[in-house]
C-alpha cells in the first residue's frame, strides 16, 4: 500500500470516529439538557436549604436564652421556697423549745401542788381542790402530742427539701440541652461556611455563640431512693491511692 | 467555737440545701460557687471540712481536691464529694485525688449530717 493510500485510510478512520462522537453527542444532548434542568431546579432548593439553615441558626440563640431564663427562674423560685422552709424550720425549732419549757413548768407546778397538799394536812376540801387543780394542769399528753406533730412537720420539711433537689437535676439536664443546641448552631455555621466557599453567598452574619464549657452531668437523674447512695458506699470501700496514682490522674 | 464547713457548688439551690442541713446542726457554713473561689476562701478562714461538687466551672471538684491536698496546711481537711455523678470511675477518681467520702445527689439531709459527724463534732 502506498503512503498516500495509507493516509487516506487514516483520514477515513478519523472521520468515522468524529461521526461517532457526533452521534454520541446527539444522544447525550437530552441527558445534558436534563442535567442542566436538574441543576436549574436544584439551585433554588439549595437556596431554600441555606435559608432554612440560616433561619434555624438565628433561632438557636433565642432558644438557648429561653432555656437559661427557665433555669434562672426556677432557681430563683426554689431559693425563695427554701428560704421559707428555713423560716418554718426555725419556727418549728422555737415551738419545740417552748414545748420543752412547758413540760418543765408543768412538772414544777405539779411539785408545788404536792408540797401545798402536804402543808394543808387537815383541810380535806383544799386537798380535793388541789387534786382537781393538779388534774387540770396535767397537759403532759397534749404536750407530747404537740411535740410529735412538730417532729412530723420537721420530717416533712426534710422530705420537701430532698424533693426540691429535683431543680438541681433539671438545671443540669437543661444545661445539657443548651449545650446540644449550641453545638447544632456550630454545625449549621459550618454548613453555611461550606455554602459560602462554593460561591453561594448567604446573608448570615450572625455570630456563633461560644460553645460553653461542660460543667454539668448530662445523665443527672432524680431518684431519691437510698439505693444510689448504697451503691456508692459499696464502691468506696477500701479506696486508697498513692501520690503517683494521683499525679497520673492529672497528667 | 463553731466548726466551719466550706461548700463548693455552682448550684445556688444545692448550696442552700446543704447550708440548711448543716446550720441546723450548729455549724458555720461558707459557700463558694466554684473550685477557684473555694481555693481563694481557704486561707481566709479556719475550715474544718469541705463539701464539694465535681462539675463546676473554672475549677472542677477534682482539681480543687488536688489543690487542697497539695497544700501542706490544708492536706488534712476532710473532704466530702457531693455530686450527681454516680459512675464508679468518678467515685474512684474522687477518692484517689484525696476525698474522704462520696455522696450522691439528691441527698438526704440526715445522711449528710451523719457523714459530716464522722469527721467533725
Amino acid at each position: 500500500m502506498s503512503e498516500s493510500t495509507k493516509n487516506l485510510s487514516d483520514i477515513v478512520t478519523k472521520l468515522k470516529e468524529i461521526d461517532n462522537v457526533f452521534k454520541f453527542g446527539e444522544k447525550m444532548i437530552p441527558v445534558i439538557e436534563g442535567f442542566v434542568s436538574f441543576i436549574s431546579d436544584f439551585v433554588p432548593f439549595v437556596e431554600q436549604v441555606s435559608g432554612s439553615i440560616q433561619d434555624s441558626r438565628s433561632k438557636i440563640p433565642e432558644a438557648s436564652n429561653q432555656i437559661d431564663k427557665v433555669t434562672n427562674a426556677t432557681e430563683l423560685a426554689m431559693t425563695e421556697v427554701l428560704d421559707k422552709i428555713d423560716e418554718i424550720n426555725i419556727d418549728l425549732n422555737d415551738i419545740s423549745n417552748c414545748l420543752d419549757d412547758m413540760v418543765e413548768h408543768r412538772i414544777r407546778a405539779e411539785g408545788y401542788v404536792t408540797e401545798l397538799c402536804k402543808e394543808i394536812k387537815d383541810n380535806e376540801n383544799a386537798k380535793v381542790i388541789f387534786k382537781k387543780l393538779l388534774e387540770s394542769i396535767d397537759v403532759g399528753l397534749t404536750l407530747e402530742m404537740m411535740k410529735n406533730k412538730v417532729r412530723q412537720i420537721t420530717a416533712n420539711t426534710d422530705q420537701i427539701t430532698m424533693s426540691l433537689q429535683v431543680q438541681d437535676i433539671t438545671a443540669q439536664q437543661l444545661a445539657a440541652v443548651n449545650h446540644l443546641i449550641i453545638s447544632v448552631q456550630h454545625k449549621l455555621g459550618g454548613l453555611l461556611e461550606a455554602f459560602n466557599s462554593t460561591g453561594y453567598n448567604s446573608s448570615d452574619n450572625l455570630e456563633i455563640s461560644k460553645l460553653p464549657d461542660v460543667h454539668f452531668d448530662a445523665n443527672a437523674s432524680y431518684n431519691p431512693s437510698s439505693n444510689q447512695q448504697d451503691d456508692v458506699d459499696s464502691i468506696i470501700k477500701n479506696e486508697k491511692a498513692s501520690q503517683e496514682e494521683i499525679d497520673k490522674l492529672f497528667s | 467555737m463553731k466548726k466551719v464547713i466550706l461548700i463548693a457548688d455552682d448550684s445556688p439551690t444545692i448550696r442552700k440545701f446543704v447550708s440548711f442541713s448543716l446550720k441546723a446542726q450548729g455549724f458555720d457554713v461558707i459557700v463558694a460557687c466554684d473550685g477557684m473561689e473555694a481555693v481563694e476562701l481557704l486561707p481566709t478562714k479556719n475550715i474544718d471540712l469541705i463539701i464539694t461538687d465535681l462539675n463546676m466551672p473554672n475549677m472542677d471538684g477534682f482539681e480543687l481536691i488536688k489543690a487542697i491536698r497539695e497544700n501542706q496546711s490544708n492536706k488534712d481537711i476532710p473532704i466530702i464529694i457531693l455530686s450527681s455523678l454516680k459512675g464508679s470511675e468518678e467515685i474512684e477518681r474522687g477518692l484517689k485525688v484525696g476525698a474522704n467520702s462520696y455522696m450522691v445527689k439528691p441527698f438526704d439531709p440526715k445522711r449528710i449530717q451523719y457523714e459530716v459527724s464522722k469527721y467533725i463534732n
